[in-house]
């Protein structure tokens, strides 16, 4: 019986309608409990990486920000970094404030869309639409900073496009006043919530030794004992003048990392707080040529970027030939860097952990793949679950079953098996 | 310890692998391979100075050759919220473009599966001893050459 029990495959994805990308993961079952699960990615290259070198790289910024629909600043950011650096530009502490500002603005976006997410994947869509609504607070001022609420495009290569008024300086404080009480609840009330602990509460756990050994990244990493903040660990923009937090966790399993994020948008508030009340005055850019005069002077040289990403590190490195279009660029996106804890922390799960265990790393497939091949569906085959279909079966068999008893961390498959560390008020 | 220091031992440690070492103007340490059979021994040894965090693996297709750099980082102290700077540090080896094999470091850095598959689709390059060398980006039935590689690249100005 053992035999024919762990040959049992569960195709899950590609079609992948909670996250609206196309993943798909094949697990190994032995009866409710997944003994090995693997993972494919290729189904949405879109060929970015081979764009980039036919544009200028005042070009590259726009394409770069089109890489991700919800951390486009972070793409522009370490792009025009790496750039600057080449150019050895001096970014202007103003410019440095107002890219402080809306990275973490969008930090919050980004943690509250997950959080939102999160709530969703458990059945919980109170949580989903509360979350979801606070978020709006965020949007609205994106909006109002850039002209945009997805693609703020207002990083250039010395600088910023857009100036702050003092006007937006309040609207941007009053905001951050509104944000701060509803984050003061989620703090209160999601740990502690029923709901959300029967289903995060040593689910997917992602222990310190696992999460070093694979180079876990963002909150996963730090939720997991792992602290690493390129915020700190490499600063840039304003972060050397501000005064944060780096939130860690030693417990590495959703609820830690649920408790992680919402901590980092208390902090990102603190940020937002800091800049807004002491944003010096000055230029906006790094130097008054046009941008075609600076490109003129890129030498032959690489640069290494990294930036805190609401996902954790991401890296953009760039190779220059000398001319107005890059060598090489290549992204190395916080996913991709996460997805081997989640192929782990699958191992000793329940089928129906699945769904949340994928979104508890905040996933995103067009960072990772960035390559457009349309799939054909053939690799799921007919009988393939769709992670919609897994997410209600996850929800039916919670509700039937009340409180279980999670199965055991330990198993052949698991390259490394500690348990959680720390006790739970 | 500062990224001068850590240069300094590693200099020495490398010593007989490295073929050139220099610390750029922003702090990052960038070590060049003499010859890349000797990656396992690099990685061996960055690993024990404590450098146990790869970023990243990067394929650069130029002239006649694949240049491969491993990005690692040394992670800075933390201390109750506090988190002290790290250290960034590129280790690159030299792939000849009529013989692109490269050796796995998958055995030491299990994270490196994941950017050795992303190496062998976008450059081309055989990563020997991988232990899962299927593809990870392109599609399944892509058989267009690996979509890096000079010869492979459209470029429209």
């Amino acid at each position: 019986m053992s035999e024919q029990k762990a040959g049992t495959e569960i195709p899950v994805g590609p079609q992948h309608p909670s996250l609206k990308e196309p993943a798909n993961f094949t697990l190994n079952v032995d009866g409710e409990v997944i003994t090995g699960a693997e993972m494919k990615l290729s189904y949405n290259h879109r060929g970015i990486e081979q764009a980039v070198l036919g544009n200028s790289y005042i070009e590259n910024i726009y394409l770069l920000e089109r890489i991700c629909g919800i951390c486009s600043h972070a793409h522009t950011s370490a792009f025009t970094q790496g750039v600057e650096e080449l150019l050895d530009l001096d970014v202007p502490p103003r410019a440095r404030y107002i890219r402080t500002l809306i990275g973490e603005l969008e930090r919050i976006h980004s943690h509250m869309l997950w959080l939102g997410v999160a709530g969703h994947e458990i059945g919980f869509d109170t949580l989903w639409q509360y979350a979801w609504r606070d978020r709006e607070i965020v949007m609205d001022l994106l909006e109002e900073i850039t002209g945009n609420r997805v693609h703020y495009s207002i990083n250039t290569i010395g600088g910023v496009r857009e100036d702050l008024t003092d006007d937006q300086r309040e609207t941007i404080l009053a905001g951050m006043d509104d944000l701060q009480e509803r984050i003061d609840f989620y703090q209160e009330t999601v740990p502690n919530e029923q709901t959300v602990r029967m289903r995060c509460e040593n689910v997917g756990v992602v222990p310190k030794d696992l999460a070093r050994e694979y180079c876990a990244v963002g909150a996963v990493g730090r939720a997991s004992g792992v602290p690493t903040d390129v915020r700190k660990d490499a600063p840039y923009a304003a972060y050397d003048d501000v005064d944060f937090d780096v939130i860690t966790d030693d417990r590495g399993d959703l609820l830690a990392r649920t408790v992680v994020r919402i901590g980092e948008i208390a902090q990102a508030i603190r940020i937002i707080r800091q800049v807004a009340e002491r944003i010096p005055e000055g230029d906006l850019k790094a130097s008054a040529k046009p941008p075609q005069a600076l490109l003129a002077q890129v030498p032959e040289d690489d640069a290494v970027s990294r930036y805190e990403a609401p996902r954790g590190e991401l890296i953009h490195y760039i190779r220059s030939d000398g001319t107005d279009t890059p060598a090489r660029v290549h992204i190395r996106v916080p996913t991709l860097a996460n997805w081997p804890t989640v192929v782990e922390s699958l191992k000793g799960s329940y089928i129906a952990d699945t769904p949340i265990v994928v979104a508890g790393i905040d996933p995103c497939i067009s960072c990772t793949s960035r390559i457009g091949v349309e799939t054909d569906g053939s690799h799921g085959g007919e009988n393939a679950f769709d992670l919609d279909e897994l997410r209600e079966y996850g929800i039916d068999w919670y509700d039937e079953r009340g409180n279980v008893e999670r199965p055991s961390t330990a198993g052949e498959g698991r390259t490394a098996t500690d348990g959680t560390e720390g006790e739970r008020p | 310890m500062n990224q001068s220091q850590l240069k300094r031992n590693l200099d020495e440690e490398l010593a007989d692998i490295i073929a050139a070492s220099s610390e750029r103007d922003d702090g990052r340490l960038e070590f060049v391979l003499g010859d890349r059979t000797d990656l396992d021994d690099a990685v061996a040894t960055l690993r024990d100075a404590g450098i146990t965090h790869l970023i990243t693996i990067t394929g650069v297709d130029s002239d006649e050759q694949v240049d491969v750099l491993y990005h690692f980082l040394k992670y800075g102290e933390y201390d109750a919220g506090d988190l002290s700077e790290g250290v960034e540090l590129t280790l690159r080896a030299i792939v000849p473009d009529d013989d692109p094999t490269i050796g796995t470091i998958t055995d030491q850095i299990p994270a490196a599966g994941l950017y050795e598959r992303e190496l062998m689709d976008m450059l081309g390059v055989e990563v020997t001893g991988h232990p899962n060398p299927k593809k990870l980006l392109l599609p399944d039935d892509y058989d267009g050459g690996p979509p890096l590689r000079a010869e492979n690249v459209e470029v429209t100005d």
